[in-house]
């Protein structure tokens, strides 16, 4: 009988929730960004050359498939059958068979991920999604100049534009270039710099080159324009995303 | 009752036990979704009223984006310091206004969402109306930057904060039909009259629609 009280136990323990270990928010799979200043890749006049990135945790790696599925099944708004099309437009998670069969791949990112599912996602987690001056602290990207890609790269332009993390980070090591990432504030890119332009026909990539901080960094040219032609129901190919604290 | 006799009989209290608790746990689930689902039933799948998120207006009163619903919306995204192009995406549209044929203004309201969350208190909001001459038509809303990142996010709007406490910002005019779905957006400075022609024909198509279920019924 001691056995079985023991078993029932247990078995209340599986079925509640609240025992449920919550997610650790700075184990092994985060790194700390000491505090640091962003560079706004693009000037705007008068504008401030430094904007001050206070210290924040990142995820080291981008959220996994297998994690995604652990979500939907907790949340199930999220599930492909189930999300509303304000918040995931008709690609989202097209690669999983079914709401809770994503198929092989487990450790591989999550994509086909709207911004709100991926917003949802680190909420759920006590977290949220890094900012962009927060991602590119992060990734470094001013710590090296970048000159136009060989052709071998042009095959890969996530893998290349999405590569740098930033040499003063400690470890773990910090894995990017997977894939394109949501930040929290994706509209704020590449905006024109003037107040009184007419619609976003001016903030199109070559219009806004000019303001480039540095022409030859043709990695932060990609991550810019792709953010700037976002929108907050996009599920696409290769956009996952990872979680900040 | 022998040795096995109990055995067996814990283990069949432990399954009974699990299988109640799964099935209570499944049912107090679904119930709980059910009721969501069916308060958020009569809502379009791409309808902006599903966001959840507070917002004030100029009177100080708590709103919900869903309270907007029953009238066409024009909405505007602007800043009250703003020395660029909204303080004229209002006048226009508030010229737009005084030109509107009568069924459509009747059916038709104004949204002015303020991007600046920090100093566009709803008294401050007041002091714009007032000032803008807006009319009880215009709704002021400020909420949080998050509330104010999503609802950009999902139009399509950009911003960031930019010098001299100015925000650089897309121009942009978005017409949300009774429902809140977008049926129309269009840079500031293109011709304000195509928004009148939009709503008039959504405005037709609904009433043929209406027209055309009445006569179903007739028939049944």
């Amino acid at each position: 009988m001691k056995h079985a009280a023991r078993s029932l136990l247990l078995m209340a323990a599986w079925c509640c929730p609240c025992v449920q270990a919550a997610a650790d928010p700075s184990g092994p799979d985060q790194v700390r960004v000491p505090a640091g200043t962003y560079i706004p890749f693009l000037r705007i006049a008068a504008g401030p050359d430094q904007i001050p990135v206070r210290s924040f945790f990142l995820d080291t790696s981008p959220i996994t498939r297998g994690e995604f599925l652990d979500f939907v099944r907790d949340h199930p708004t999220w599930r492909k059958s189930r999300i509303k099309r304000l918040f995931g437009e008709s690609s989202y998670l097209r690669d999983w068979h079914d709401d809770l069969d994503p198929g092989t791949g487990l450790d591989e990112p999550v994509t086909y991920v709207s911004w709100f599912a991926a917003r949802a996602y680190c909420e759920a987690h006590s977290k949220r999604l890094p900012t962009i001056a927060e991602w590119e602290r992060a990734a470094g990207s001013d710590s090296r100049v970048i000159t136009p890609p060989p052709e071998r790269h042009i095959a890969t332009p996530v893998g290349f534009a999405m590569g740098v993390p930033a040499p003063d980070l400690p470890p773990p090591r910090l894995n990017v270039g997977e894939v394109w990432e949501w930040n929290l504030d994706f509209n704020s890119a590449l905006v024109s710099g003037r107040a009184s332009s007419s619609g976003t026909a001016s903030s199109l990539f070559c219009g806004d080159g000019y303001r480039a901080r540095n022409a030859d960094d043709y990695a932060a040219f990609l991550r810019y324009s792709l953010r700037s032609s976002l929108r907050a129901d996009y599920a696409l190919r290769n956009l996952g995303f990872r979680c900040a604290l | 009752m022998n040795r096995r006799g109990r055995w067996l009989l814990s283990i069949g209290v432990i399954v009974t036990l699990a299988v109640a608790v799964i099935l209570w746990r499944h049912h107090s689930f679904t119930h709980a979704e059910h009721q969501t689902s069916s308060t958020r039933a009569p809502m379009s799948e791409r309808s902006l009223y599903q966001l959840e998120s507070a917002w004030r207006t100029d009177a100080d009163r708590s709103l919900r984006l869903r309270e907007l619903r029953g009238h066409y919306q024009i909405v505007v995204l602007m800043f009250t310091e703003c020395v660029g192009i909204c303080p004229i995406l209002v006048k226009q549209l508030q010229h737009l206004q005084t030109t509107l044929p009568p069924a459509i203004d009747a059916s038709t309201r104004f949204v002015a969402i303020s991007i600046d969350p920090d100093r566009d208190t709803p008294q401050v909001l007041s002091h714009y109306r007032q000032q803008m001459h807006l009319d009880s038509r215009w709704t002021l809303l400020t909420g949080d930057s998050i509330a104010v990142r999503e609802v950009t996010a999902v139009l399509g709007f950009n911003y960031a904060p930019g010098p001299a406490d100015q925000f650089v910002h897309s121009s942009l005019v978005s017409v949300l039909d009774p429902a809140g779905s977008v049926i129309h957006q269009q840079p500031g400075a293109a011709d304000m009259q195509d928004i009148v022609r939009i709503i008039a024909a959504d405005k037709e198509r609904r009433a043929d629609l209406s027209h055309a279920s009445s006569l179903r019924h007739a028939a049944w």
